[in-house]
Protein backbone atom coordinates (compact mmCIF):
# COMPACT_ATOMS: atom_id res chain seq x y z
CA UNK A 1 0.00 0.00 0.00
CA UNK A 2 2.86 2.37 0.73
CA UNK A 3 5.31 0.83 -2.00
CA UNK A 4 2.63 2.02 -4.42
CA UNK A 5 1.85 5.36 -3.78
CA UNK A 6 5.96 6.02 -3.23
CA UNK A 7 5.26 7.41 0.54
CA UNK A 8 6.84 5.65 3.22
CA UNK A 9 5.05 7.05 6.68
CA UNK A 10 8.10 6.18 8.85
CA UNK A 11 10.08 8.86 7.22
CA UNK A 12 7.85 11.29 7.49
CA UNK A 13 8.30 12.20 11.19
CA UNK A 14 9.24 15.65 10.45
CA UNK A 15 7.82 19.10 9.17
CA UNK A 16 4.38 18.33 9.20
CA UNK A 17 4.20 17.15 12.75
CA UNK A 18 5.97 19.21 14.52
CA UNK A 19 3.81 22.21 12.27
CA UNK A 20 0.54 21.17 13.51
CA UNK A 21 1.98 20.34 17.39
CA UNK A 22 3.43 24.49 17.01
CA UNK A 23 -0.21 25.59 15.53
CA UNK A 24 -2.52 23.62 18.07
CA UNK A 25 0.06 24.58 21.24
CA UNK A 26 -0.12 28.00 20.77
CA UNK A 27 -3.81 28.59 19.63
CA UNK A 28 -4.57 26.32 23.12
CA UNK A 29 -2.13 28.64 25.05
CA UNK A 30 -3.27 32.24 23.30
CA UNK A 31 -7.12 31.14 24.08
CA UNK A 32 -5.89 30.18 27.83
CA UNK A 33 -4.16 33.98 27.85
CA UNK A 34 -7.57 35.75 26.10
CA UNK A 35 -9.91 33.99 28.54
CA UNK A 36 -8.02 35.31 31.26
CA UNK A 37 -8.08 38.55 30.20
CA UNK A 38 -11.85 38.21 29.08
CA UNK A 39 -12.83 37.63 32.66
CA UNK A 40 -15.03 39.41 33.90
CA UNK A 41 -13.62 41.99 36.21
CA UNK A 42 -14.42 41.87 40.30
CA UNK A 43 -16.39 44.03 42.43
CA UNK A 44 -15.36 43.45 45.53
CA UNK A 45 -12.25 41.67 47.80
CA UNK A 46 -13.29 39.36 50.76
CA UNK A 47 -11.09 38.72 53.08
CA UNK A 48 -11.37 35.51 55.73
CA UNK A 49 -9.14 34.54 58.89
CA UNK A 50 -9.20 31.08 60.73
CA UNK A 51 -10.61 33.06 63.24
CA UNK A 52 -13.62 33.43 61.11
CA UNK A 53 -13.36 37.13 61.16
CA UNK A 54 -14.78 38.75 57.45
CA UNK A 55 -14.22 41.64 55.72
CA UNK A 56 -15.74 42.41 51.86
CA UNK A 57 -14.59 45.66 50.62
CA UNK A 58 -14.67 47.61 47.65
CA UNK A 59 -11.89 47.00 44.79
CA UNK A 60 -12.75 50.58 43.52
CA UNK A 61 -11.20 52.21 47.09
CA UNK A 62 -7.53 52.31 48.06
CA UNK A 63 -7.08 51.20 51.55
CA UNK A 64 -4.96 48.70 53.71
CA UNK A 65 -6.43 46.31 55.72
CA UNK A 66 -4.92 43.99 58.34
CA UNK A 67 -5.99 40.39 58.86
CA UNK A 68 -5.23 39.06 62.68
CA UNK A 69 -4.01 35.42 62.13
CA UNK A 70 -2.32 32.71 64.43
CA UNK A 71 1.30 34.39 63.48
CA UNK A 72 0.74 37.59 63.54
CA UNK A 73 -1.24 40.41 61.36
CA UNK A 74 -0.90 40.15 57.35
CA UNK A 75 -1.47 43.32 55.77
CA UNK A 76 -3.44 43.56 53.19
CA UNK A 77 -3.98 46.80 50.45
CA UNK A 78 -6.12 47.43 48.29
CA UNK A 79 -4.56 49.42 45.03
CA UNK A 80 -5.47 50.80 41.62
CA UNK A 81 -8.59 47.88 41.55
CA UNK A 82 -6.07 45.44 42.61
CA UNK A 83 -5.74 43.73 45.78
CA UNK A 84 -2.57 41.78 47.62
CA UNK A 85 -0.75 41.11 50.36
CA UNK A 86 1.42 43.80 50.95
CA UNK A 87 3.29 42.13 54.06
CA UNK A 88 3.03 38.67 55.99
CA UNK A 89 4.54 37.29 59.02
CA UNK A 90 4.43 34.07 57.28
CA UNK A 91 8.09 32.01 57.06
CA UNK A 92 8.26 31.47 53.46
CA UNK A 93 6.15 34.71 52.06
CA UNK A 94 4.61 32.46 49.69
CA UNK A 95 1.44 34.83 49.70
CA UNK A 96 3.17 38.16 49.28
CA UNK A 97 4.54 36.29 45.83
CA UNK A 98 1.21 35.31 44.47
CA UNK A 99 0.85 38.73 42.71
CA UNK A 100 -2.12 40.82 41.98
CA UNK A 101 -5.56 39.96 41.72
CA UNK A 102 -8.51 41.97 40.08
CA UNK A 103 -10.53 39.14 38.43
CA UNK A 104 -13.70 37.14 39.47
CA UNK A 105 -12.51 34.56 41.69
CA UNK A 106 -8.93 34.88 41.90
CA UNK A 107 -7.47 33.98 45.24
CA UNK A 108 -4.83 34.61 47.54
CA UNK A 109 -4.12 31.93 50.43
CA UNK A 110 -1.98 32.32 53.28
CA UNK A 111 -2.17 28.82 54.60
CA UNK A 112 0.78 29.35 57.81
CA UNK A 113 -1.25 32.37 58.25
CA UNK A 114 -4.88 31.40 57.65
CA UNK A 115 -5.69 34.22 55.91
CA UNK A 116 -7.66 34.16 52.25
CA UNK A 117 -8.73 36.83 50.12
CA UNK A 118 -10.50 36.48 47.03
CA UNK A 119 -12.69 38.90 44.68
CA UNK A 120 -16.39 38.15 43.64
CA UNK A 121 -18.69 40.04 41.19
CA UNK A 122 -21.23 41.82 40.99
CA UNK A 123 -23.61 39.18 42.34
CA UNK A 124 -21.74 38.14 45.32
CA UNK A 125 -20.43 34.72 42.85
CA UNK A 126 -16.92 34.05 43.00
CA UNK A 127 -14.55 31.05 42.51
CA UNK A 128 -16.20 28.38 44.30
CA UNK A 129 -19.76 28.68 43.66
CA UNK A 130 -19.30 28.99 40.11
CA UNK B 1 -12.99 -10.97 3.21
CA UNK B 2 -10.90 -11.28 6.33
CA UNK B 3 -7.94 -13.68 5.77
CA UNK B 4 -6.96 -15.70 8.75
CA UNK B 5 -3.67 -14.04 8.97
CA UNK B 6 -5.17 -11.06 9.31
CA UNK B 7 -7.92 -11.99 12.31
CA UNK B 8 -5.02 -13.83 13.90
CA UNK B 9 -3.25 -10.16 14.22
CA UNK B 10 -5.86 -8.23 14.58
CA UNK B 11 -6.77 -10.35 17.59
CA UNK B 12 -3.05 -10.42 18.78
CA UNK B 13 -3.51 -6.16 18.91
CA UNK B 14 -6.67 -6.40 20.80
CA UNK B 15 -5.11 -8.12 23.27
CA UNK B 16 -2.43 -5.39 23.96
CA UNK B 17 -4.48 -3.15 23.69
CA UNK B 18 -6.52 -4.39 26.78
CA UNK B 19 -3.05 -6.17 28.94
CA UNK B 20 -2.23 -2.13 28.18
CA UNK B 21 -5.16 -0.89 29.23
CA UNK B 22 -5.62 -2.71 32.33
CA UNK B 23 -2.00 -2.44 33.56
CA UNK B 24 -2.44 1.52 32.87
CA UNK B 25 -5.39 1.02 35.45
CA UNK B 26 -3.39 0.17 37.78
CA UNK B 27 -0.94 2.63 37.99
CA UNK B 28 -1.04 5.37 40.31
CA UNK B 29 -1.59 8.64 38.99
CA UNK B 30 -1.90 12.12 40.99
CA UNK B 31 -5.39 12.79 39.69
CA UNK B 32 -7.66 9.85 38.60
CA UNK B 33 -8.51 11.06 35.39
CA UNK B 34 -4.68 12.01 34.32
CA UNK B 35 -3.70 9.13 32.07
CA UNK B 36 -1.50 8.67 28.94
CA UNK B 37 -3.99 6.44 27.44
CA UNK B 38 -1.03 3.79 26.36
CA UNK B 39 -3.34 0.85 24.94
CA UNK B 40 -3.94 3.74 21.73
CA UNK B 41 -0.85 2.66 20.60
CA UNK B 42 -2.71 -0.71 19.76
CA UNK B 43 -5.36 0.92 18.12
CA UNK B 44 -2.95 3.41 15.99
CA UNK B 45 -0.63 0.35 15.21
CA UNK B 46 -4.24 -1.67 13.99
CA UNK B 47 -4.85 1.48 12.06
CA UNK B 48 -1.49 1.41 10.48
CA UNK B 49 -1.54 -2.14 9.65
CA UNK B 50 -4.99 -2.81 8.94
CA UNK B 51 -6.83 -0.23 7.95
CA UNK B 52 -9.94 1.73 9.64
CA UNK B 53 -11.75 -1.84 10.10
CA UNK B 54 -8.94 -3.23 11.97
CA UNK B 55 -8.83 -0.29 14.33
CA UNK B 56 -12.24 -0.29 14.93
CA UNK B 57 -12.62 -3.59 15.65
CA UNK B 58 -8.88 -3.39 18.08
CA UNK B 59 -10.98 -0.47 20.24
CA UNK B 60 -14.65 -2.34 20.21
CA UNK B 61 -12.65 -5.43 21.76
CA UNK B 62 -10.46 -3.47 24.05
CA UNK B 63 -12.80 -1.13 25.37
CA UNK B 64 -15.05 -3.60 25.90
CA UNK B 65 -12.51 -6.70 27.54
CA UNK B 66 -10.86 -3.72 29.46
CA UNK B 67 -13.95 -2.31 30.99
CA UNK B 68 -15.10 -5.66 31.70
CA UNK B 69 -11.46 -6.54 33.41
CA UNK B 70 -11.50 -3.29 35.96
CA UNK B 71 -14.93 -4.02 36.34
CA UNK B 72 -16.80 -0.94 35.38
CA UNK B 73 -18.56 -2.29 32.20
CA UNK B 74 -21.75 -0.36 31.34
CA UNK B 75 -20.62 2.57 33.94
CA UNK B 76 -20.13 6.07 33.57
CA UNK B 77 -16.44 5.52 33.21
CA UNK B 78 -17.17 2.88 30.46
CA UNK B 79 -19.36 5.52 28.40
CA UNK B 80 -16.46 8.25 28.98
CA UNK B 81 -14.12 6.00 27.46
CA UNK B 82 -16.48 4.80 24.83
CA UNK B 83 -17.18 8.28 23.51
CA UNK B 84 -13.58 9.85 23.83
CA UNK B 85 -11.75 6.73 22.00
CA UNK B 86 -14.53 6.63 19.42
CA UNK B 87 -14.83 9.98 18.18
CA UNK B 88 -10.72 10.00 18.88
CA UNK B 89 -10.76 6.76 16.32
CA UNK B 90 -12.99 8.36 13.76
CA UNK B 91 -10.94 11.62 13.52
CA UNK B 92 -7.98 9.78 13.49
CA UNK B 93 -8.84 7.10 10.40
CA UNK B 94 -10.49 10.58 8.75
CA UNK B 95 -7.00 12.28 9.41
CA UNK B 96 -4.57 9.49 8.09
CA UNK B 97 -6.98 9.61 4.86
CA UNK B 98 -6.65 13.21 4.27
CA UNK B 99 -3.69 14.21 5.54
CA UNK B 100 -1.44 11.34 6.43
CA UNK B 101 1.21 12.11 3.43
CA UNK B 102 1.89 15.20 5.11
CA UNK B 103 1.64 13.78 8.62
CA UNK B 104 2.64 10.93 10.08
CA UNK B 105 1.42 8.68 12.82
CA UNK B 106 2.58 10.99 15.02
CA UNK B 107 0.60 13.72 13.84
CA UNK B 108 -2.66 11.70 13.44
CA UNK B 109 -1.66 10.71 17.05
CA UNK B 110 -1.65 13.48 18.53
CA UNK B 111 -5.15 14.78 17.01
CA UNK B 112 -6.58 11.45 18.02
CA UNK B 113 -5.10 12.69 21.53
CA UNK B 114 -6.73 16.30 21.74
CA UNK B 115 -10.25 14.88 20.07
CA UNK B 116 -10.03 12.27 23.04
CA UNK B 117 -9.82 14.92 25.92
CA UNK B 118 -12.39 17.58 23.60
CA UNK B 119 -15.02 14.70 23.59
CA UNK B 120 -14.64 13.42 27.34
CA UNK B 121 -14.98 17.44 28.51
CA UNK B 122 -18.22 17.92 26.09
CA UNK B 123 -19.71 14.40 27.95
CA UNK B 124 -19.25 15.92 30.95
CA UNK B 125 -21.04 19.05 29.93
CA UNK B 126 -23.52 17.17 29.04
CA UNK B 127 -23.74 14.48 31.58
CA UNK B 128 -22.55 15.94 34.58
CA UNK B 129 -21.38 19.70 34.75
CA UNK B 130 -23.73 21.63 32.36
CA UNK B 131 -21.66 25.01 33.36
CA UNK B 132 -20.48 26.89 30.50
CA UNK B 133 -17.24 27.58 32.71
CA UNK B 134 -15.94 24.59 31.67
CA UNK B 135 -15.61 25.96 28.12
CA UNK B 136 -12.41 27.40 30.18
CA UNK B 137 -10.86 24.14 30.51
CA UNK B 138 -11.15 23.48 26.46
CA UNK B 139 -7.34 24.52 26.20
CA UNK B 140 -5.90 22.95 29.15
CA UNK B 141 -7.17 19.56 28.18
CA UNK B 142 -6.06 20.47 24.14
CA UNK B 143 -2.44 20.75 25.60
CA UNK B 144 -2.46 17.58 28.17
CA UNK B 145 -4.38 15.95 25.06
CA UNK B 146 -1.53 17.08 22.69
CA UNK B 147 1.04 15.71 25.22
CA UNK B 148 0.29 12.52 25.33
CA UNK B 149 -0.75 12.27 21.84
CA UNK B 150 2.80 13.26 20.73
CA UNK B 151 3.97 10.33 23.42
CA UNK B 152 1.68 7.64 22.10
CA UNK B 153 2.32 8.31 18.14
CA UNK B 154 6.15 8.39 18.97
CA UNK B 155 5.92 5.02 21.21
CA UNK B 156 3.71 3.71 17.59
CA UNK B 157 5.85 5.12 14.96
CA UNK B 158 8.90 3.27 17.11
CA UNK B 159 6.85 0.05 17.29
CA UNK B 160 5.77 0.14 13.91
CA UNK B 161 9.49 0.82 12.43
CA UNK B 162 10.36 -2.92 14.37
CA UNK B 163 7.00 -4.44 13.32
CA UNK B 164 8.00 -7.58 10.62
CA UNK B 165 4.50 -7.95 9.69
CA UNK B 166 3.87 -4.26 8.18
CA UNK B 167 7.76 -4.82 5.85
CA UNK B 168 6.27 -8.77 4.40
CA UNK B 169 2.88 -7.81 3.78
CA UNK B 170 1.75 -4.49 4.40
CA UNK B 171 4.83 -2.42 3.43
Amino acid sequence: MWKRSGYNPLRYFALADILLFIIIFSASLLSLLLAKALSPRGERVVVETEKGEYFSLPLSKDTTIYAEGPLGKTKIRIENDRAFIAYSPCPHKVCMRMGKIEREGEVIVCVPNGVIVRIIGKGGLDGITR
Amino acid sequence: MESQDRVVKISLLAGLGVVLYTVENFLPTPFPWLRIGISNVAILLALYTFGFRGALWVFGLKILLGSFIAGRLFSPFFFFALGGGGVSLMIMGIAKRLFSPPLSIVGVSMLGGVSHNITQLFIAYLLLFPYPQLLFLVPILTLLGLATGSIIGIISLMVLKRLEWKRREYA
